[in-house]
């Protein structure tokens, strides 16, 4: 993956694989601590905790459909965190959902840049216009908060997946980012 | 925090109006990218993000784009299906956002298979 934002991609589409209809993504930024944290939280299937203890393993897959899954999703996500001095940690309960965080180090020369994140966004509601999906990113005491379930109230549910929605959403994301002046 | 406001919607909004009603007719074509970790991990957000700046530029409302998991075969990533109303699906392999723009322009707009690009014919069948 060349950046975190691919990461949390490929952990949200798991999600939504999952059964997932809420997701939030949280994106905080700690100079203080030096901290890069990504939370993903959603309300899918969840995982036991026999299934817990092996996620981490390269090629293990909790997937069972036909088609060849092969489960490096985590491992990859969690090589790129350790690489700057960070890790993963998954917490899920079976039937209830799956929360991961992965911590980076901020400023760590060997940080992936947090790179296209409001392209992760468009592309999660493109997959999934029915999931009500949250972006939260968090620099210091700014913030910026994008929901889908507010872009329902004002269009119409069909129209979510429209090239203009998903552009104007863009837009968004890219601006409420740079207002943060965010280091990611 | 700074969530996002009425005025954004308010833009969202107009902007889907004035867009939408360039549009006219039914879906004709279905544009499926593969979006598993190896996908992903291939380029396939940016051969999406292509194809939906194509879709845009163009102003046409027939086509439909999806994204789905892996199918199996990720040494050919990313991977785009192309489905024509009433003919054969078609699946590139190697697509890039160069290749993207060139599949939107010579296939899906003018009905040109192009060949070069083309991993199979077909549908799938999973034995």
């Amino acid at each position: 993956m060349r950046e975190i934002a691919d990461h949390i991609l490929d952990i949200a589409e798991n999600s939504l694989r999952a059964g997932a209809n809420d997701i939030v993504i949280t994106v905080e930024e700690e100079t203080n601590t030096n901290k890069l944290r990504i939370t993903i939280v959603d309300n899918g299937m969840g995982m036991d905790e026999e299934q817990l203890k092996k996620i981490f393993d390269p090629f293990y897959t909790t997937k069972s459909e036909r088609k060849r899954k092969f489960g490096l999703g985590l491992p990859l996500l969690m090589q790129m965190a350790q690489e700057s001095g960070g890790g993963v940690q998954v917490n899920s309960q079976k039937g209830k959902g799956t929360t991961v965080i992965a911590e980076f180090g901020l400023r760590h020369i060997d940080r992936q840049p947090l790179g296209d994140i409001a392209g992760t966004f468009v592309t999660l509601l493109l997959t999934s216009p029915l999931t009500s999906l949250t972006y939260i990113h968090r620099c210091g005491k700014k913030a910026f908060e994008i929901s889908t379930s507010e872009i329902k109230k004002q269009i119409d549910e069909a129209l979510m997946t429209d090239v203009a929605v998903l552009a104007a959403v863009r837009e968004i994301i890219v601006g409420g980012i740079k207002d943060l002046a965010s280091q990611a | 925090m700074a969530k996002i406001t009425i005025a954004d919607l308010k833009k969202i909004k107009e902007k889907v109006l004035s867009e939408t009603a360039l549009r006219q007719g039914d879906k004709r074509v279905r544009v499926t990218v593969h979006m598993g970790t190896c996908g992903i991990a291939s380029g396939a957000k940016l051969v999406l993000d292509s194809l939906m700046e194509e879709i845009g530029e163009a102003k046409i409302g027939d086509v439909t784009v999806t994204t789905s998991g892996c199918m199996g075969l990720c040494s050919r990533e990313p991977l785009v299906t192309v489905e024509v109303v009433g003919e054969e699906p078609i699946k590139y392999e190697f697509v890039n956002p160069s290749k993207m723009k060139q599949i939107f322009k010579r296939h899906i707009l003018l009905g040109e298979v192009q060949t070069p690009f083309v991993l199979a014919k077909g549908q799938e069948i999973v034995k």
